[in-house]
Parts: structure tokens; C-alpha cells; sequence
């Protein structure tokens, strides 16, 4: 009986607690639809509301009046995060094996080579130059894809996840003639789910939410990832002032707050049930048959 | 004299069989780290080399290689009015208040969430959580404007609706860091939690079962078990970090605060700072050169708190 | 540790043997004159006599050109006719890219340091003409000009092409328009006349007005602004000061008349009467308290009616003006200059214009085709306005309008929505049909008094300043902005001002522009 009543204590708390948070979180974001969903005019009025004052549909509807650049775009950007996060997602988990193996002599060195060139970096100039010069990448899919592939974040976080899982199974595997590679495979990688499922999902975040390598190397607007369309218009302001204040031309038309939010919405779009979908993997027990067999 | 040169030799000769031995007894592991290699050798230290740039005067007809030397020329401005004490001292501590803040905050959910029995509840809070990531600092400016601001915002409306006087928040630089540190965490609970979470659920159930038929209660469970074997994650979350304690941020300080002169003393960090200074004139030495000092700041760190790590528990270390 | 120190000496090694590597693979920018295999093919016999004039068009060429602004929709198609002329008479086609206004900073740099290769791109003396051209970004145009571009060569006025060179090159081809760099108000003509506020001359006038919305119209902030530069332009176009030597806050000007030598406004006793009386309006509430962390502009706030009043320019209060005509007419919007009826300063005439690479293969070209777009009215109308008919229609006054149907929002190719006023040619220029009068009566009027100060085109060559430069810059950030918007009182905060700004070397930048500025007046 004892032990219930503290089970029951917690689950009280936890659920308090988690439930103030995540509503904190989500206003935010309620705040951004309800405003997409208003009167342009009653925003500059009223401010942001939870329910729209003045319920509108105009930004939606300037959005997709070309819907085919927003469809394209989405078309870019659901492509990049598949291919990038599938291999992305492969080579780091396969690396972080090799970096967890503790007979490999040199792991911590490995460890270290990758690490450092998250200290270190040569700046936007020569990574430019690399990219556009000699490896001739400009407005081409792989400089959106290959830029961001590999990190050394995503590799030793994988190896973290990887670590619990018992060395007993590969040194078993090893007895019964399995190669490295064959152990990560089939021992290691099903055995890490959640950890996959985790790493998964960063790489595919950080894909999808990528504006930064299309604004520096996609020229042809077909290519245009989402997120690089709703940077654009949430960006033109912020330099545009230094510029027009002396030269005596007029000043571009910047998108209503309306339309910015909206633009936010459709631009998040799918990736939001991303998680919920993935969530399945974050149970615990996943590992239970693993040591058993 | 002859025989201290022939153990060295000997000595480089070993280790030389020991790199060529290594790679011949676990062939496929090399290979196996081929990719990644290969990888961070073209698209992360080639550029790299960008970074004597921070030493030189760039000219177009000179190129990164051609430019002239110019030492630490392009340092002095971070020198002057002695600037750099100060937003090196922001940066540090407001990182160093969001990662340690940051890491409590999220274990804590992950605990409680990996706990609560509800499946749909754990669904959807989880995935509320995870919202803030898809907001931008951008336009959250808009709405904390609309908040902070002293005529119409939301705060000062509450405030004076209760009686109050209304805040010219603007103008308290006391305050931001905790208001910063809100919406640090806010942004990155999701993210954090998610992680933690997947090292709780790769925690063998077996131990767990042990421990309730040993009659250990959920708060023993957590203390005992799934606490101390996440702290790897933890550790590596930490260290990691660590060696970053220079960079980062840019957008939810120069988002929310804005260029508000008076909350400087306050809010200025590393980047903002840097921003502010180059953007007219946009230097490639000086900006390289405040990079450079990130790094290598960072660099000395972390080599030494990785060091104290590996002393202690040489697994947990990062490299 | 000692395994660290041993990787991190390999790394080394290891980058510095792949930048050994690619320094010899490294194309430090070749001067495109080496490529003589391309220029003047022998003229094939069979040639016609070319409209050119005896200059070698034999082999086709594609110039890319870079613009700043947002993609009209129809760019295509309208760069279709253009291409159709260019390629009849000149054996050339233009390509355009854009360049929006948020990536500007980052990817004009890029563009010069990137090596990356273009032919044309914007140019102007606030688009890094002043720190590019010194560092060799352009191809220097003096000889190419009189030959391929005589018409522009000859009815450009002397003092742009002085204001476009650098060290005695010619570096940019500038517009001939004539701007007035000054700042006026606009204000709500519905609200002046309803508190009875006479017409606004000065800037104590301004404030009259910004006293009776504040008094009356709890709903409205008279001045909406955000930090920026606006409030501080004021101050120093009623002063006859020039506003843009250096930094965005013009502390360092000069007196347009004189033009004779720079000095720091914040230690002028004009300047402490300027933030006495900005402070008076603060904690009148002219503008909200939290001014500085506000992120709306004010002539944003103005166009949705949560300001009573703006400051800007004079193409965007005729803008604005065209903008709310429709939407607010009872608005009855009125704007007034404050210069009195001293002088107003001439923009340069570099304040837009085009550059050419300097790895630019084929320049001869390439300044054919702007000598084109500028002398051609068929092709300077297209890139312009668009297509008649289509973009645009003419009206009997030879005046822009929409054509039937057509809003300012389906306009496939609105006019200035990308930067072809690079390009802008006084003598072919067509006014919207829409442009307010009160605009035009004012130019007229600025006309008669207007000067090109001595200093016109001067750029300050940040070179030996920058680490100065970059601390004032920070300095002024942190310590004018809020004096300028009053959130400071003066009593404490000038003085730190100007402590700060003596510890950041302002002196020193001070001393640097001026020894620039009588060299380049001896250039003259």
C-alpha cells in the first residue's frame, strides 16, 4: 500500500508540472495560428489574442493563390529531409559504433578529430568558396543536402544511446564469426531504437527547418526549400533600412503580420506530427528481449 | 647518446606498427569510419583553413593564401573600451546558466514523462513541448513586444488592471536574465527532454523489476537507477556544451532584446556584440578573428574539463 | 593529453598540407584580360555592317547580372523581350538574379569574395562601393567607356563619373538622377486641422502637432518610431549638416555648404539642444517607452493608423501617399519638409548605379548592354515597367498607370520592386500618373536651392579605422540611441556619450576621415 501512495504522489506532480509546462509551450504557438487567422487590421489594434478579434482568412488566401511555388517548395524540402536524414542518419549511427568499440585503439583520437570542428570553424568565406568553386555545388540540391550532413553532435550523441547497449551480444556475435559491420547491423542498430528514433529526428528537424545553405547557394527560385520562402519575407526589413534612408528610393513593401504568421504555419506544416509518430519508440522496455535471447 | 636514439626510434617504429597493426586487425572498422572521415576532411577542416584569415588583410587579388599578415590587427577592436571583458563574461554566464538550468529542467521532465501512465497524455504533452522549436525568434519578437511593451502590452494591461503601476521593463536590465533564461528553456525543452527520454528508455527493465520485488519505491527507483544511468548522457550533454561556451544565441538575444542600448550591460553577448560593430562595414579579418577567439576559448576548456572527466570515470569523457 | 597535443600537431599538419594544396590549385582572381583567345575573333566577312559599329559582336555571350530586391513574378517574361533585342543587336542576353533585401549583407560579400563568377551587379556608394571598390572588386571602366558607351560617356555630368572613381578608375556606372537627401514628416491632415495645428515648418512646429494627438488620441501614438535613423535626420538636415559620413547615426557629418571638413556631432552644442528636446518629447510620451525595443517602423505603424506621423523621405512619402489615397482618404495626408529655405543636398549620384566584375569575361560587353538599357527606350522602358499593355499603360501625359484590371498586388512586374533604378535615366524616366503633387512642388522647390557639397561621392575608406570604427559603432549603439530617443536624460547620459566615445577612438577616426577628406579634395 505504501508503495502506491508515493506512486500516486508522483503521478500527481508529474502530471501538474508537465501539464503547466506544455501549456506554456503551446501558447506560443496558438498565439502564431490565431493570428494567421486574423484581420491584418485588428493585429495592429488589438495585438496577438488567443481567439482572433477579427476572424480572417485574407493570408491563407494570398499565400495560395500561386500555390504551385508553395507546393514545389514543399516538394524540395520533404526531398532534402528524406535523402539527408536516411543517409545522414546511417553513417553517424555507423560511426558512432566504431567510436564505442572499446578495442579500437584509437577511438578517443577519432573522438577528438570529429569534436573539434565543432570548436573550430573557418568562417562563411572559405566554406563558400569550397562549395561553390571547387566543388562547383551552386544551386544544386547537394548544397543543401551535404552541407549539413554530418555532425559530430549527432555522432557522439548516437554513440551515447549506443553504449547501453550489453557488450555481451557482440562479443557473442564475434565468437559465432560475425564481422564488425554485420554487428552493427543486425545487433546494434535494432537494438538502439530509441536512440535512432532521437537522432532521427534531429537531423530531419534540422533539415527541414534549413534556410541558411539555400540563401547561400540556390539561385533558381525552383529550387527553393519552404523555410527559405518564409525568410525571405520575414527578413527584407531588417537592412533595407541603412540602405533607403539616404539613397532616396523608395522603401520595398513589407508582408503584413497577418500573412508572416501565416507563412510561419505553412512553412512548420507536416514536420509537427513528426514526433507524435515517432513517439512510439520512446517506450520503455524496447531493449527487454534483447539480453534474454 | 646512441642507444637513447635507437630506443626512440624504436619506440616511433612501434608506434607506427601500432597505427598499421591496428588498422590490419580491425580492418572493418576503419572502414567503417571511411565515410564520416572523408566527410568532415572536405567539408569541415578544408575550410578551416579560413581561419588565418583572422591574422590577415583580406584582399580580393590576394585571396585567403595571398593576403598579407596583418597579426592581431583585426583583434584590437574587441580590446578597445574594453569591451571584451564584459561580453565575454555575459556569454559564459548566461550559457552556462542555460545548459546547467537546461540539463535540471529536462531530466526532470524526462523522468516524470517516462513514468506517467497515461500513453495519450505523454502523446500530447510531448508533442506541445516540442512546438516552441518551430517558433522563431523572429516572430516571437512580435509577440514579447507585444507583451513587454509599456503603453498597450498584455503585462502592463494585467498589472494595471489589478491596481498596479504600470513597468517600463525596457529599462531594467536586472531583470533579463531571467527573462531570458524563460524563454531559453522554453525553446529547448522539447529537444532536451527528447534526449534524456531515449537514454531512460534504453535502460534495461530488468533493473527496475529487480528493484520493486526488492521493495523500492518510484522515488527510490528514479534516485537509484534511472538517474545514475543516464548520467553519461548527461555528462556528454555537459561536455559538449562546454566547449561552446563562447558561441550561440544570437538570434533569442537580438530577437527579443532588440538593440535596446540601455539593457547592453545586461544582455550583450559575443555575437551581438560583434554584429552590431561589423555590420556596416563588414570585415572578414575581424570577424574571423572574433571566431577565432571563440574557439580557442572554448578549445582550452574543454580540453580541460574533459581531462578532469576522463580522470574520474575515463568512459564518460568525450574523447 | 599527450595523445591530444600528438592529434592536434596532425591536424595541423594535415591543414596546412591541404592549404598548401589549395594554394596552388586556388584561383586568386585572374584580371579577365589574360583570356585573349576570346576577344576579337577576326569579323567574318560575310558580316553585315553592324549597328555597333565596327566592335567585334561575333560570339554570342551571357552576361549575369545581380539585383537587389524582390523577383517580380513576370521577370521572365518581361527578360524575354529584352533578351530578343539584346541578342539582335548586341549578340547578348542578360540574365538576372536577385538578391533580397535580408540577404544583402550577407550575399554581396559574398558574391565579391567568393570569386564566384558574374558580370554586372547593383551598385551604389551605400551597397559597399565605398569598401569594395579599394579592394579591387570592380573593373576599372575608363578606357572601356568612351568606346562602348559614348552616349553615357558624354551626357553623364562630369562630376559623377569623379564621384564613381576610385584612385583616378572609374569603378561603377552611376544613374543621373537627381534625389534630395532629406527627411520630412508626414503627418494625418484629419487630425492636424481637427486640433487646429497650423501648418508645420520646423521642427517645434512637429512638435506642436505631436502634443495635440497626444492630448487627444489615446489610441493613437503620435510617433511610433523604433530605433532607427529617422528622429537624428531631422536634427541635421535643420542644421544644413550632411547625414551619412559613417556608422548609421551621423555622428560624425559635415556642413553641406562648407563641405570642408568633418567633425562629431555629439560634442556640438547643436547636438545637446537636439537630445534636450528629444528627451522633453520621451517623457511627454511622443513615442512609446519602449521605443528601443520596438521592431515596428514608424511609417509602418503610420500606414496601419497606429501612428499619428512618420519620417521619411521624399519617394516614400510619395509611396505612402500613393498606398493610403485609396484606402484613407479622410486620412487627408500631408507632408511638410523642414529644411526652410537654406540649402538641400544633392544625393550622389552614386547612391545607385552598376558595376561590372572584375573578373568579368567579356566587359567590353557587358558595357555595351548598359549603355544599351540606358540610351534605348525600348529596351529601358521593359526593364523598367515591364510590358505595355501588360505592366503598364501610358497615359496621354507620357505618365505610368496600371493598365484595366490590374491592382498594385497582380502586377506581374512592378516598377522598383527589384533595383533596376541602377539604371535610371533622367530623360526617359516616366512619372507614376499616381505621384503625388505635393511631392513634385516640393522638388521643384528643393531644385532651386539644392547643392552638390564639395564632399559629394566621398566615401570613407575604412581600412586603417576598422577596429575604431567597429568600437564607435558599438559605442553609439549602446550610448547615443537611447539620448537620441530621450530615454536617457541628457544630464547623465551625454557626458558618458561622450566618454565613451573618446575610449572608443573616435578621435582617432575623426582625424583619419579628415586627412581622406582633403585628399580627396585635392583630387578634385
Amino acid at each position: 500500500m505504501r508503495q502506491e501512495k508515493e506512486t500516486i504522489v508522483f503521478q500527481i506532480i508529474g502530471y501538474t508540472i508537465i501539464s503547466i509546462i506544455s501549456v506554456g509551450c503551446l501558447l506560443p504557438f496558438v498565439l502564431l495560428i490565431s493570428a494567421s487567422f486574423t484581420e491584418e487590421q485588428s493585429i495592429y489594434r488589438y495585438g496577438y489574442r488567443i481567439i482572433p478579434k477579427v476572424f480572417s482568412t485574407e493570408a491563407y488566401s494570398i499565400i495560395f493563390k500561386a500555390p504551385q511555388e508553395i507546393i514545389r517548395a514543399y516538394g524540395v524540402s520533404t526531398f532534402i529531409t528524406l535523402v539527408g536524414t536516411v543517409v545522414g542518419l546511417f553513417v553517424s549511427a555507423m560511426t558512432a559504433y566504431v567510436l564505442l568499440r572499446k578495442d579500437f585503439k584509437y577511438r578517443n583520437n577519432f573522438a577528438f578529430f570529429f569534436y573539434f570542428t565543432s570548436l573550430f570553424h573557418g568562417g562563411l568565406i572559405p566554406t563558400y568558396i569550397l562549395i561553390v568553386r571547387y566543388l562547383n555545388l551552386k544551386d544544386s540540391y547537394l548544397a543543401l543536402i551535404l552541407p549539413p550532413l554530418l555532425g559530430s553532435w549527432n555522432i557522439l550523441l548516437m554513440r551515447n544511446f549506443m553504449r547501453s547497449v550489453p557488450e555481451t551480444l557482440a562479443e557473442s556475435a564475434k565468437i559465432d564469426g560475425a564481422n564488425d559491420f554485420y554487428i552493427f547491423r543486425k545487433i546494434y542498430m535494432p537494438l538502439s531504437i530509441p536512440g535512432l528514433a532521437t537522432v532521427g529526428l534531429f537531423i530531419a528537424l534540422m533539415y527541414w527547418n534549413d534556410w541558411y545553405n539555400a540563401m547561400l547557394y540556390i539561385d533558381s527560385f525552383k529550387k527553393y526549400p519552404l523555410q527559405y520562402f518564409l525568410y525571405n519575407m520575414l527578413n527584407s526589413i531588417r537592412f533595407a533600412e541603412i540602405a533607403t534612408s539616404q539613397s532616396g528610393i523608395p522603401f520595398p513593401d513589407l508582408p503584413g503580420e497577418s500573412l508572416k504568421m501565416a507563412m510561419a504555419v505553412v512553412a512548420t506544416g507536416p514536420i509537427v506530427f513528426l514526433y507524435p509518430y515517432l513517439q512510439k519508440y520512446f517506450i520503455k522496455g524496447l531493449t527487454i528481449g534483447a539480453v534474454k535471447g | 647518446m646512441l642507444e637513447l636514439a635507437k630506443t626512440k626510434k624504436q619506440t616511433k617504429l612501434k608506434k607506427h606498427n601500432g597505427l598499421l597493426k591496428e588498422i590490419s586487425t580491425n580492418k572493418i572498422l576503419f572502414l567503417m569510419l571511411v565515410p564520416a572521415f572523408v566527410y568532415f576532411i572536405i567539408f569541415k577542416y578544408l575550410p578551416m583553413v579560413g581561419v588565418i584569415l583572422a591574422f590577415k588583410k583580406y584582399t580580393y587579388a590576394g585571396g585567403i593564401f595571398g593576403s598579407p599578415w596583418s597579426g592581431f590587427d583585426n583583434f584590437r577592436f574587441l580590446f578597445i573600451s574594453g569591451i571584451i571583458y564584459r561580453i565575454t563574461r555575459n556569454t559564459v554566464l548566461y550559457n552556462l546558466s542555460f545548459l546547467s538550468l537546461g540539463i535540471i529542467l529536462q531530466v526532470f521532465c524526462a523522468v516524470i514523462l517516462s513514468e506517467l501512465s497515461s500513453k495519450i497524455f505523454k502523446k500530447v504533452t510531448q508533442s506541445f513541448m516540442f512546438l516552441p522549436y518551430f517558433v522563431s525568434f523572429v516572430l516571437l519578437s512580435a509577440f514579447v513586444y507585444n507583451v513587454f511593451n509599456y503603453e498597450y502590452g498584455t503585462m502592463n494591461s494585467i498589472i494595471q488592471s489589478m491596481g498596479g503601476e504600470p513597468v517600463d521593463i525596457y529599462s531594467m536590465p536586472w531583470v533579463w536574465k531571467y527573462i531570458l533564461n524563460v524563454f531559453y528553456q522554453w525553446k529547448n525543452i522539447g529537444y532536451g527532454t527528447v534526449i534524456f527520454l531515449a537514454a531512460i528508455t534504453s535502460i534495461i527493465s530488468e533493473y527496475y523489476e529487480a528493484a520493486r520485488i526488492d521493495g523500492a519505491n518510484i522515488f527510490q527507483q528514479i534516485r537509484l537507477i534511472t538517474i545514475p544511468l543516464i548520467v553519461p548522457t548527461i555528462v556528454i550533454v555537459f561536455l559538449f556544451n562546454v566547449g561552446k561556451i563562447l558561441q550561440g544565441q544570437f538570434e533569442l538575444f537580438y530577437q527579443i532584446v532588440g538593440n535596446n542600448g540601455q539593457l547592453y550591460e545586461a544582455t550583450d553577448i559575443i555575437d551581438t556584440y560583434v554584429f552590431r560593430s561589423l555590420t556596416r562595414d563588414f570585415d572578414i579579418g575581424m570577424g574571423t578573428a572574433v571566431g577565432f577567439y571563440q574557439s580557442l576559448f572554448g578549445l582550452l576548456l574543454i580540453l580541460t574539463v574533459n581531462y578532469v572527466v576522463k580522470k574520474v570515470q575515463s568512459e564518460y569523457a568525450l574523447f | 593529453m599527450k595523445k591530444v597535443v600528438k592529434i592536434i600537431s596532425i591536424l595541423l599538419v594535415l591543414v596546412l598540407a591541404t592549404a598548401m594544396f589549395a594554394a596552388c590549385k586556388s584561383d586568386t582572381t585572374k584580371p579577365s584580360n589574360q583570356d585573349d583567345s576570346n576577344k576579337q575573333v577576326a569579323a567574318s566577312p560575310s558580316a553585315e555592317p553592324s549597328p555597333t559599329g565596327g566592335i567585334d559582336i561575333s560570339k554570342k555571350v551571357n552576361l549575369k547580372m545581380y539585383l537587389v530586391g524582390n523577383r517580380p513574378k513576370e521577370l521572365d517574361m518581361v527578360m524575354e523581350e529584352v533578351n530578343k533585342i539584346l541578342l539582335k543587336d548586341l549578340n547578348a542576353t542578360l540574365e538576372i538574379n536577385i538578391i533580397s533585401w535580408g540577404d544583402r549583407m550577407t550575399k554581396f560579400p559574398l558574391l565579391f569574395a567568393g570569386g564566384e563568377p558574374y558580370d554586372i551587379c547593383f551598385m551604389a556608394n551605400w551597397n559597399f562601393f565605398g569598401t569594395e571598390a579599394p579592394k579591387g572588386a570592380f573593373y576599372p571602366l575608363n578606357d572601356l567607356l568612351p568606346k562602348y558607351a559614348p552616349i553615357t560617356w558624354k551626357e553623364m555630368p562630369e562630376v559623377a563619373w569623379k564621384q564613381a572613381s576610385y584612385n583616378g578608375k572609374i569603378y561603377m556606372i552611376p544613374h543621373d538622377q537627381k534625389g534630395y537627401a532629406t527627411h520630412g514628416v508626414l503627418v494625418r491632415g484629419d487630425l492636424r486641422k481637427k486640433y487646429n495645428v497650423p501648418e508645420i515648418k520646423t521642427i517645434e512646429d512637429f512638435a506642436v502637432y505631436l502634443d495635440a494627438v497626444k492630448k487627444n488620441e489615446k489610441e493613437i501614438i503620435p510617433l511610433n518610431e523604433k530605433e532607427g535613423t529617422n528622429t537624428m535626420a531631422l536634427h541635421h538636415y535643420q542644421q544644413d549638416w550632411g547625414y551619412y559620413l559613417t556608422a548609421d547615426q551621423g555622428e560624425i557629418t559635415y556642413d553641406i555648404k562648407k563641405g570642408d571638413k568633418a567633425f562629431i556631432d555629439c560634442f556640438t552644442p547643436e547636438y545637446e539642444n537636439f537630445v534636450k528636446m528629444m528627451r522633453d518629447w520621451y517623457v511627454k510620451g511622443y513615442w512609446s517607452k519602449s521605443v528601443l525595443s520596438n521592431q515596428v517602423r514608424a511609417r509602418d505603424a503610420f500606414k496601419n493608423g497606429t501612428s499619428a506621423s512618420c519620417i521619411v523621405n521624399l519617394s516614400d512619402a510619395n509611396k505612402l501617399y500613393v498606398d493610403l489615397k485609396d484606402k484613407h482618404p479622410e486620412w487627408d495626408i500631408e507632408f511638410y519638409d523642414l529644411e526652410g529655405n537654406t540649402a538641400v543636398e544633392l544625393t550622389p549620384y552614386i547612391a545607385n548605379g552598376l558595376a561590372i566584375s572584375r573578373s568579368c569575361q567579356y566587359p567590353e560587353r557587358a558595357v555595351m548592354v548598359i549603355e544599351k538599357l540606358r540610351t534605348d527606350e525600348t529596351c529601358y522602358d521593359l526593364t523598367m515597367y515591364g510590358i505595355q499593355g501588360k505592366h503598364y499603360v501610358l497615359t496621354p501625359e507620357r505618365k505610368i498607370a496600371l493598365p484595366e484590371g490590374v491592382t498594385p498586388d497582380t502586377n506581374g512586374y512592378k516598377h522598383a520592386d527589384m533595383s533596376t533604378y541602377g539604371w535610371v535615366v533622367d530623360k526617359f524616366k516616366k512619372h507614376d500618373a499616381k505621384s503625388w503633387n505635393r511631392i513634385l512642388e516640393i522638388e521643384k522647390k528643393f531644385s532651386a536651392i539644392a547643392i552638390t557639397s564639395a564632399l559629394s561621392g566621398f566615401a570613407v575608406n575604412s581600412e586603417n579605422i576598422s577596429a575604431e570604427l567597429a568600437a564607435v559603432n558599438s559605442a553609439v549603439k549602446q550610448y547615443k540611441v537611447p539620448l537620441d530617443f530621450g530615454v536617457i536624460d541628457p544630464a547623465e547620459g551625454l557626458p558618458i556619450l561622450r566618454e565613451q566615445l573618446k575610449k572608443a577612438g573616435i578621435e582617432k577616426v575623426l582625424e583619419e576621415i579628415n586627412k581622406q577628406i582633403s585628399e580627396f579634395r585635392a583630387r578634385q
